[in-house]
């Protein structure tokens, strides 16, 4: 995947603060390469989907950097980028997994998944057999139970298979082997990985930097 | 590694977004003869678009924003918040006061644009006619002449919108607000505008109806390499269609963000009001 286009993702000084609440983030760092999968472990409660999410673009830090280099293609500060930027890295270069998949409620699991993909729908199929769920390929997206729907919306994430990928707790809505699988075959692909999950998270074994997030700050334990 | 998805970023040489189809800068538009004091006592401090010296309203101001090929944007915002006249003037159905729309670098000419109306009439379709003369009028408006190539297009265009066979020789006023506007959008499949604005496109449907256009228009906004442009008052839908949104209040812009941005994080205090109004 990478060659000349080695993928990083750089998170500098992140903080989040949702009002009136007291602050979420304060002060991430984070790095992110080609062919590495960090880790972020956390209790609940402790900000990694929060941190997911302004990965992502979801959410405006209130202060901090995350920015995005793309080999010799140049690099964009997120956080400093007009939305239509913004848009424009989520359709074309990160695969995100924060949430249920928007997608009109008639439409078919296997036809979302590949319109979110943007691949055909042949592989989306495919990609949610590997997650066990292609048997709901033909029901409507709007009749599924919320767990199968936060399945199909990961498969959609990994199978778009984009240089950057920012996962929120995947291992709570995919068999682990899988999961696993993808997730090498992705950084071996040269895509820059960033995870969060539970502290028992079975991707800790595979994940290139471990980091677990406390009071708004990540200690590091691998890297 | 399907070829497939990799082909899709690898192809994009760029992390920045080409450069916009449609570009509009300094909107502005009021309805009144206006005094000088009309933007000043108007907008987000006052509480209102009307001037309260002159009575003029206020309806756009400085609106600006760009979009590019295959991107839809969304706008949102209250009844009166200025969207329908903002949709007027992209559909040069209004002269605006000042600002500038432009395509590719020059003035929008009404050729490159196309409404889908909220019902047929105001789109110009003739309600008597059958759905597939309303779309292959606008075939022989761009030069098609042979029958068969007409009536096989048209079979073609209304069948992808998901029109049974047996309704495409029905006449217009007998399909439903859901089917008339297929066959808008079956008009714009003909000869693809360069900015497509959607007006409303699933308010006053039933659910279910509401459900299937938000597929057929979610397609045909991806196949186009138009810019569209979609207007609604339904949050959830404008999420489906749209990667942006502009929320716009008292005729100013009040938020502009990715849809899940403004959606879950709204910034604004109207925006968090607007979010936090939806039913669930």
């Amino acid at each position: 995947m990478t060659g000349t286009t080695a993928a990083e993702i750089v998170v500098t000084g992140l903080c989040k603060r949702f009002a009136p609440r007291e602050t979420v983030l304060d002060g991430v760092q984070l790095t992110a390469r080609s062919g590495g999968l960090s880790l972020v472990l956390g209790e609940p409660g402790s900000g990694k989907s929060t941190l997911a999410r302004c990965l992502s673009g979801v959410y405006r830090p209130d202060a901090g950097d995350v920015t995005y280099r793309l080999g010799g293609r140049g690099e964009v500060t997120l956080t400093a980028s007009d939305a239509r930027t913004v848009a424009w890295l989520r359709t074309h270069h990160i695969a995100s997994f924060d949430g249920h998949l928007a997608a009109a409620p008639r439409l078919s699991v296997g036809a979302a998944a590949a319109r979110a993909a943007r691949c055909s729908r042949s592989s989306a199929i495919a990609a949610l057999r590997r997650f066990h769920v292609a048997h709901l390929a033909s029901v409507p997206i709007g009749r599924l139970r919320a767990s199968d729907r936060l399945t199909v919306a990961l498969a959609a994430a990994l199978l778009a298979e984009r240089p950057f990928v920012v996962l929120d707790e995947p291992e709570a809505c995919a068999d682990p082997q899988h999961l696993t699988r993808w997730l090498h075959r992705l950084a071996d692909g040269g895509a820059a990985v960033v995870a969060t999950g539970g502290l028992d998270s079975p991707l800790a074994s595979i994940a290139t930097a471990v980091g677990e997030l406390r009071r708004g700050g990540i200690e590091w334990r691998k890297r | 590694m399907t070829s497939n998805a990799f082909d899709d970023w690898a192809d994009r040489d760029a992390l920045v977004p080409p450069e916009p189809v449609i570009s509009v800068r300094g909107l502005t538009h009021r309805f009144g003869a206006g005094c000088d004091r009309c933007i000043q006592l108007t907008g987000e401090s006052a509480g209102t678009n009307r001037c309260s010296v002159c009575g003029t309203v206020v309806a756009v101001y400085d609106a600006s924003f760009e979009v590019g090929p295959h991107e839809v944007l969304g706008v949102v915002g209250e009844s009166g918040s200025g969207k329908t006249t903002l949709l007027r003037c992209l559909h040069l159905d209004l002269r605006p006061e000042s600002g500038s729309i432009r395509v590719g670098g020059h003035p929008l000419q009404r050729s490159a644009v196309m409404m889908v109306h909220q019902n047929a009439l105001a789109a110009g379709l003739y309600p008597r006619l059958a759905a597939e003369s309303n779309v292959a009028e606008r075939l022989l408006g761009r030069g098609a002449r042979a029958f068969a190539e007409i009536h096989d297009r048209t079979t073609e265009l209304l069948g992808e919108l998901g029109l049974r066979p047996e309704r495409h020789t029905d006449a217009l006023m007998t399909f439903s607000g859901g089917m008339q506007q297929r066959v808008q959008l079956a008009r714009a499949l003909v000869d693809p505008p360069t900015v497509l604005l959607l007006d409303e496109p699933t308010t006053g449907l039933d659910p279910s109806v509401q459900a299937d256009l938000l597929d057929v228009v979610q397609r045909v906004t991806q196949s186009l390499e138009s810019a569209s442009i979609v207007v609604s008052h339904d949050l959830a839908a404008v999420r489906v269609l749209a990667s942006r949104i502009i929320v716009l209040h008292h005729g100013r812009i009040v938020e502009e963000g990715i849809s899940e941005q403004v959606l879950e994080d709204p910034q604004h205090p109207y925006t968090q009001l607007l979010v936090s109004s939806r039913l669930t």
